[in-house]
């Protein structure tokens, strides 16, 4: 296993000498000039000499705090890559790390496959990524993320913008938490179109809507024949993300042996499809989300421990619409923007009634309910300023009266329920069930939501597919 | 044979099986299968030492090379040594940072050579130096230095070709 070597050499720091030795030969029988040090001061001395490209750093020296030592390094030599070694059990500290501006962290004692893919991928990183730049600007990120809600110039959205920069050029594992309709899968695509991996693949994968025993295979992939329905070789998403990023959806609903291949993927950085022989290396950028509180889940015992300090490394909270209820008029005027064009109709802009309407009101189903309401407007009105009465009717009254889906179209009559429902597929009988309750309850989509015990964005999101589905047939 | 050409042994015949198996018809493969299936047995225990994974230590030599191997077994019985004294002296003080960095420390040394029932004493003995938790230390200090001397002993003996096995 011979690998390019690198001009400048690793610089290897380890105060544990037996370990020095097995590490230091790992790097050098895959081709690399290692130079070593055993404690901070060494370490340092070594940096300023050799001004070496990547770094392997244990956080636990003799001399000195190794996340010191780091952020000294970073401060002398910005471009330089780090990787941070510690002991299972001070994971925390790596951690603190990757926030600290590390490339990626080892947890000891670790494999020889491992290590390496470590410091291939940090240094086929540095390949693409020719010095940090400076901070990617909202403005720089693709324009589908600037009309799709993934805006804002909130405090709020100021801050998250800071974190995707500045884990941008890291393989940190970028955590997003948030309500639904916050935006969480644009943030992943924001922070995968921010890093230096933007040319690969991004891939999505909603682990809450994939039935959990297909999920394995959509996630790690199958061969033909390893199961009933195997009909083909899969490659599944995690080899489809290699050298791209892979966003996993509502990560906590992931069910517990697949929860374990997962930190297993993560470890060692290979994915072994279902009923295969061998493993495979990838080089994929983890980012997962969940609307969930997961150290709640943790505390449940639905998500594995382990798993959640190895993926909550940077944490981004996508705050609801009525948090940041000063971004709602520029949300809204990019996506008025965006839809007239698609429409071809001609919008002058939002008359300054509907400017004084709009942030006022609770968004229970945040930036995607904005977008609905935008849409409709687009779809159901030929143009000029967009006043208060193109709204969906009831839409002020959001906050608990009847509300804004008031027009939906009457359900069937509700009769003897059972037996009219009798025939139907378990989709057609679940739109009449949510189109009634919507009417009982004079299209109040809260209303609607607390009594079949949901949450509104999810009858949201139902509402906008029937939608689409009806705007295909026309 | 040392552990180390052992090693480098049994990849050599892994890596030749896997170039074969195309070229097999189902009677050899077969065979081949029942063969290892007939050879596969749990690694002999190793005394004091509980779930001793004896792979990781032989695939450890093997990575070093037959030059540097005897140089890494000492470092090792060192290392493993200082870890002894140090956890025992700083148990006795009470000094918990020294503790912690004795644990951290024998956590990748353990869990590198396979000890993995120490590796798992040592990541419990983190936490008590963490938490500052006098009473779980008392309970915890004597299983793991027992288990520690057995892992110096062994590694002591590695040493000597064929010395590996108990």
């Amino acid at each position: 296993m011979k690998a390019a070597t690198a001009r400048a050499p690793l610089l290897l720091i380890e105060d544990t000498q037996s370990l020095q030795m097995v590490y230091r030969s790992i790097l050098a029988s895959a081709g690399y000039r290692v130079a070593v040090a055993s404690s901070a001061a060494e370490g340092l001395a070594q940096f300023r000499t050799l001004k070496p490209q990547v770094v392997l750093l244990d956080l636990i020296l003799p001399d000195r705090d190794g996340l010191d030592l780091m952020r000294e390094f970073l401060a002398l030599q910005p471009d330089t890559t780090i990787i941070a070694l510690t002991a299972n059990g001070s994971v925390s500290r790596a951690v603190e790390a990757m926030r600290a501006g590390a490339h990626d962290f080892l947890v000891k004692p670790f494999d020889e496959g491992r290590f390496i893919s470590a410091v291939q991928n940090a240094l086929s990183e540095r390949q693409i990524r020719p010095s940090r730049g400076p901070a990617p600007k909202p403005a720089e990120l693709p324009a589908e993320l600037e009309t799709s809600g993934f805006i804002g110039s909130s405090e709020a959205m100021g801050r998250i913008h800071a974190t995707i920069a500045s884990a941008a050029r890291s393989m940190a594992t970028v955590f997003i938490t948030g309500e639904s309709g916050t935006g969480k899968e644009l943030c992943a695509l924001a922070v995968h179109a921010s890093s230096a991996r933007a040319t690969g693949p991004f891939i999505a994968l909603n682990c809450g809507a994939i039935p959990q025993d297909l999920l394995e295979s959509e996630v790690f992939g199958h061969v033909k024949g390893s199961f009933t329905g195997a009909v083909s070789d899969k490659p599944g998403a995690a080899a489809a993300a290699d050298g791209g990023t892979l966003f996993l959806d509502e990560i906590c609903e992931m069910a517990p042996a697949l929860q374990t291949k997962l930190l297993r993927f993560l470890q060692t950085s290979t994915v072994q499809p279902v009923g295969a022989t061998r493993p495979r290396k990838v080089n994929v950028r983890i980012v997962c989300a969940t609307n969930r509180d997961p150290l709640d889940a943790v505390r449940l015992g639905v998500f594995r421990e382990d798993l959640y300090y190895r993926l909550f490394v940077v944490p981004i909270h996508m705050p609801p619409l009525r948090d940041r209820s000063e971004d709602v008029i520029e949300i809204a005027e990019a996506a008025l923007r965006r839809f007239a064009a698609e429409e071809g109709r001609v919008f002058h802009g939002l008359d300054p009634a509907v400017r004084a309407l709009l942030p006022r009101l609770p968004w229970p189903g945040n930036v995607r309910q904005l977008l609905n309401v935008i849409r409709n407007v687009v779809v159901l009105n030929e143009g000029g300023w967009v006043t208060p009465e193109m709204l969906p009717p009831g839409l002020e009254a959001e906050r608990g009266a009847p509300g804004a889906f008031a027009a939906l179209p009457a359900p069937a009559a509700e009769g003897p329920a059972l037996a009219s429902l009798v025939g139907l597929t378990l989709a057609e009988a679940e739109r009449r069930l949510i189109e009634a309750t919507l009417a009982r309850h004079g299209g109040s989509v809260p209303r609607a939501a607390r009594i079949l015990d949901v949450s509104p964005s999810t009858l949201y999101r139902k509402i906008e597919g029937w939608r689409g589905g009806a705007a295909d047939q026309d | 044979m040392t552990p180390a050409t052992r090693w480098q042994a049994m990849a050599e015949l892994r890596r030749a099986i896997l170039g074969l198996e195309p070229h097999l018809g189902a009677d050899e493969l077969a065979s081949l299968r029942a063969a290892a299936e007939g050879l596969a047995r749990p690694p002999a225990p190793v005394p004091g030492l509980r779930d001793f994974d004896p792979d990781r230590l032989d695939q450890l030599l093997a990575l070093a090379g037959p030059e540097t191997a005897p140089v890494l077994l000492r470092q090792l019985a060192d290392d493993l040594d200082q870890c002894r004294t140090g956890t025992e002296a700083a148990a006795r003080t009470g000094d918990w940072e020294g503790l912690r960095q004795a644990s951290h420390v024998l956590i990748s040394l353990a869990g590198s050579v396979g000890a993995m029932s120490l590796h798992g004493q040592a990541k419990a003995l983190n936490a008590v130096a963490h938490a500052q938790d006098g009473g779980s230390l008392h309970g915890l200090l004597p299983p793991l230095l027992t288990e520690l001397d057995a892992l110096i002993a062994l590694v002591g003996r590695t040493g000597l070709p064929g010395a590996a096995a108990p």
